[in-house]
């Protein structure tokens, strides 16, 4: 070799031919692409895994941890409020009513009084679901004076409705009495209606 | 529009580091870009130090490496150095594992093929892979285009240890290659 410069480039040159004679095929190439792409898309659904298990923990969490609903917290019974228990029910098949008055220590003539010339007369009144059970119905009325006991047995007679599906906490119901305070009928009330005052 | 052009331009530019790029982004186009700009160069060093098999076996290593390991890239070395030190390491772990590793400055290449060479580059090749392996490696490394300094990353050695490598495989090379090429 004459110099060291020309050694080196005829070095090069024997490394850089070999390269290009030798080297790897465009399957390899290819094969080795899709190798580096495997990878991410298993930890994609790793990802995707965790991510639901935990939106399902959260969910079961969520379930778990939930207070009794609106609707539930905001019509629960509390009969302290009420100053009239109206139970209607049926004894030997005939329709009996009875009628428990809660003892105010203030106005409590005026009070029965009213709630006496209240049966004394037929009337239509709306009334919403407190609770709705296996045995009866408790219904308050809208001025939210009465509470309304019916036994499921006595609701049939009164309306064709369907007791385990239609009857919600919370639903607005129109009940009509009559003039011995037994009450006649009870239909559901559509929410567009909108009940702004008792009749 | 523009803004995808401008994402376009910004992906393909050419003067952008496709590693930086993919170590920031994940994205499979800039793998495949290094795939196809380096891989033949990795193969070819890793088959001078090995065997055609091995190469490749360790070069696939070496990307599944970069797909896994991609934030440890740190752009003060060239994309090139960082692959080849992934693939010294790999090798080197393999040679640990096949128990070859015990005696690397006295190991020899085995001829590749035993058909008679009569190409002048050909003989002068079959003499650099006659090297002993570290003295091949340093040389092969060198005529990657490396630096010497990044020679002496790549292998975790001195600059100094470096250049007396290269000092002796060139001597050994000339005088196994002299009478031929001085004619």
């Amino acid at each position: 070799m004459a110099n060291d410069h020309d050694f080196d480039k005829a070095l090069k040159q024997a490394y850089q031919r070999q390269k290009q004679q030798h080297g790897l095929s465009k399957q390899d190439l290819e094969q080795i692409k899709a190798k580096c792409r495997q990878p991410k898309q298993n930890k994609f659904w790793q990802q995707a895994q965790w991510a639901m298990a935990c939106a399902g923990l959260l969910f079961l969490g969520a379930l778990w941890i939930q207070p009794e609903s609106e609707v539930t917290h905001l019509y629960a019974l509390d009969l302290t409020q009420y100053d009239n228990i109206e139970h209607h029910g049926k004894e030997n098949g005939q329709y009996t009513v009875h009628i428990t008055r809660k003892q105010k220590p203030q106005y409590p003539d005026a009070v029965q009084t009213k709630h006496s010339e209240l049966l004394a007369q037929a009337r239509s009144f709306h009334g919403r679901i407190i609770e709705n059970n296996s045995e009866f119905l408790l219904i308050a009325d809208c001025k939210k004076n009465t509470l309304f006991e019916i036994e499921k047995s006595l609701l049939s007679d009164l309306s064709d409705l369907n007791l385990d599906g239609q009857l919600r906490q919370g639903e607005l119901l129109a009940l009509t009495s009559n003039k011995k305070g037994l009450l006649v009928n009870l239909t559901t009330l559509n929410q567009n209606q909108g009940i702004y005052s008792c009749p | 529009m523009l803004i995808a052009l401008k994402t376009w331009l910004h992906k393909v530019s050419p003067s952008r580091d496709p590693l930086e790029a993919y170590q920031q982004t994940g994205e499979d186009v800039y793998i495949e870009i290094l795939i196809n700009t380096y891989s033949q160069d990795l193969f070819h060093f890793l088959k001078g130090q090995s065997d055609g098999v091995l190469a490749q076996d360790i070069c696939q290593k070496t990307w599944l490496t970069v797909v896994e390991k991609r934030h440890l890239y740190r752009n003060q070395q060239t994309p090139k150095a960082w692959l080849f030190s992934i693939a010294r390491n790999a090798l080197l772990d393999e040679f640990k594992k096949q128990n070859r590793l015990c005696s690397l400055d006295e190991q020899f290449h085995e001829a590749a093929s035993e058909d008679k060479i009569e190409n002048k580059a050909d003989v002068m090749y079959e003499a650099i892979i006659a090297l002993p392996f570290l003295q091949r490696e340093a040389l092969s490394l060198q005529l990657e285009g490396f630096s010497l300094q990044e020679i002496a990353t790549i292998t975790n050695s001195e600059t100094e240890t470096i250049k007396t490598r290269l000092r002796y495989a060139k001597q050994t090379l000339k005088q196994r290659l002299g009478d031929n090429h001085g004619k």
